[in-house]
């Protein structure tokens, strides 16, 4: 009977990489449903793509939001700082009226930011007074 | 330099622009994100032509509906023209679009709460297998239906690593670079894949348990 | 309905005073991932954390790493969370009233070898002690982290 090893060596083969291992009698079966699979799927009809006609729209649509300006994170940091009293008063406030957690009981975020350029921050609050900080780091192929 | 010919579709749809100096017929993708970086954007609309099938299809794998993947298509370039200047080159533009798609798509799931079917649900509801015409093509097809079907019902990072491997045909390494991990777990999560499949199959009548 | 601002509190009470020159910080390093359930699972480790991390929006956590360490005031306290992210803490000040200043860092370091790390994450936080803060959003090979962080009483 065919273990997960063996399985994998199969697999590796199957699909032509290093280190694959034909499959041995008691592999046959399993290689047999991994070429069956790949026969069906090659029977599926080409997934659908975005033809030569719609290519203006979706390009439209991209360039208009490229263009669009976003609101620059760089120097986040220095006003954050200078916001910090600010922030810590309002949300004293919202605490007060709305008779929310007691702000001595509350976690507080007074500043917050990023060095990395793109990135972006929120700070969010649940009624135990759990404070959550949440970065969103840009695409890159560095991370 | 030359000039697009007249008739193709750069030439028609785009304006040639006065500093227009590159052949988009010859010019690689490394080179084109050079002068996309410059600020040509006809360079990375060059991009975006060459790639919006793969990315698109990776999507709609994700997604099942065209509309959905047609919004994350777009999303995925704004989001690549925006991260064009951390991109190094370790990776080939291809797979490195390819991972913005699923990060993208994972990020759709997550606010659309788009819900995947379990493969329990699955197995009585699919079609009537019961009779199956012995004609090995008609069988073939039947069989693709019941894996895109079956699909579904399998997590995102095993979807995702059967959709590049046999939809995609790429590499375990070109797998590793989209998915952001390493090539052991590639291997351990596209065997993983294939043998959800695999029960899944076999719960709904579509071939045998051997 | 509260009828002491916060800031009159602070001044009753004297503000922010030096008083030690350190605090016990407990973290807690999760793996939260979406995997499609139809109900939230926690692995195990999470109980003392649960409530704090419930109502991220994951249906899968696991436990990457548990630990307690002293946040100093006159450097910053290193912990290795994984081979891609550390936790810098330093220790502000604490008020009469119990509360906290902490600063909390999270530094990346890029995949390629020999990049420089940078900060992925700067936050000053006031924190009470017993009350849990998330940080997240940081990228895994599958899923995010979030760094869950008390402060003792």
């Amino acid at each position: 009977m065919s273990t997960r090893r063996d399985e994998q060596r199969v697999e590796r083969w199957f699909d032509g990489e290093q280190d694959g291992v034909g499959p041995g009698p008691e592999d046959r079966a399993y290689a047999d449903f991994l070429q069956r699979t790949r026969g069906a799927v090659a029977s599926l009809p080409a997934s659908p793509g975005i033809d030569d006609a719609r290519m203006g729209d979706f390009l439209h649509s991209i360039r208009n939001e490229i263009e669009t300006p976003k609101r620059s994170w760089s120097g986040m940091w220095a006003l954050a700082s200078a916001a910090a009293a600010a922030v810590v008063v309002a949300i004293s406030i919202v605490f007060i009226i709305t008779g929310g957690p007691s702000p001595a009981e509350a976690n507080t975020v007074d500043a917050v930011g990023s060095e990395i350029s793109g990135a972006t921050t929120r700070v969010d609050y649940d009624s135990d007074g759990t404070a959550t900080v949440w970065v969103t780091l840009p695409e890159s192929d560095l991370w | 330099m030359s000039v697009p010919f007249e008739g193709s579709l750069l030439y028609d749809v785009l304006p040639v622009a006065d500093d227009y100096h590159w052949d988009a017929r010859i010019e690689s993708d490394a080179g084109l994100v050079a002068l996309a970086r410059t600020g040509q954007y006809s360079a990375f609309e060059e991009l975006v032509r060459r790639y919006r099938n793969d990315v698109y299809a990776l999507a709609f794998h994700y997604l099942r509906q065209r509309e959905d993947a047609w919004d994350a298509s777009q999303e995925v370039f704004i989001r690549a023209h925006r991260a064009l200047g951390r991109f190094r080159g370790d990776a080939s533009f291809k797979t490195w679009i390819l991972r913005i798609t699923a990060n993208c798509c994972k990020d759709l799931f997550k606010k659309r709460r788009i819900s995947t079917v379990s493969l329990e649900e699955l197995g009585g509801d699919v079609g009537a297998y019961t009779e199956r015409d012995p004609s090995s093509e008609l069988e073939s097809r039947e069989l693709g239906s019941a894996i895109d079907t079956a699909l579904a019902g399998l997590p995102h990072k095993h979807r995702t690593a059967f959709v590049l491997r046999e939809f995609e045909g790429l590499s375990y390494q070109q797998m590793a670079e989209v998915m952001g991990c390493t090539m052991g777990t590639v291997m351990s999560r596209l065997h993983h894949a294939r043998k959800k499949l695999q029960r899944a199959l076999i719960g709904m009548g579509v071939i045998e348990d051997n | 309905m509260r009828l002491v601002s916060p800031l009159l509190l602070l001044t009753a009470v004297g503000g922010w005073a030096q008083s030690a020159t350190e605090v016990s910080v407990s973290i807690v390093a999760v793996q939260a991932r979406n995997e499609g359930g139809a109900s939230k699972t926690f692995g195990p480790g999470l109980e003392d954390v649960k409530t704090a991390i419930e109502g991220l929006d994951f249906d899968s956590f696991t436990k990457v790493k548990g630990v307690t360490v002293s946040a100093k005031s006159e450097d910053e306290t290193r912990v290795a969370i994984n081979d891609t992210y550390t936790l810098f803490l330093k220790y502000v000040s604490r008020a009469k009233d119990g509360r906290v200043k902490v600063e909390a860092r999270i530094e990346l370091t890029p995949k390629k070898t020999g990049a420089i790390p940078v900060t992925a994450l700067r936050t000053e936080l006031t924190m009470v002690p017993g009350k849990h803060v998330n940080l997240g959003g940081l990228r895994l090979e599958e899923g995010e982290l979030v760094l869950v962080l008390r402060v003792a009483r």
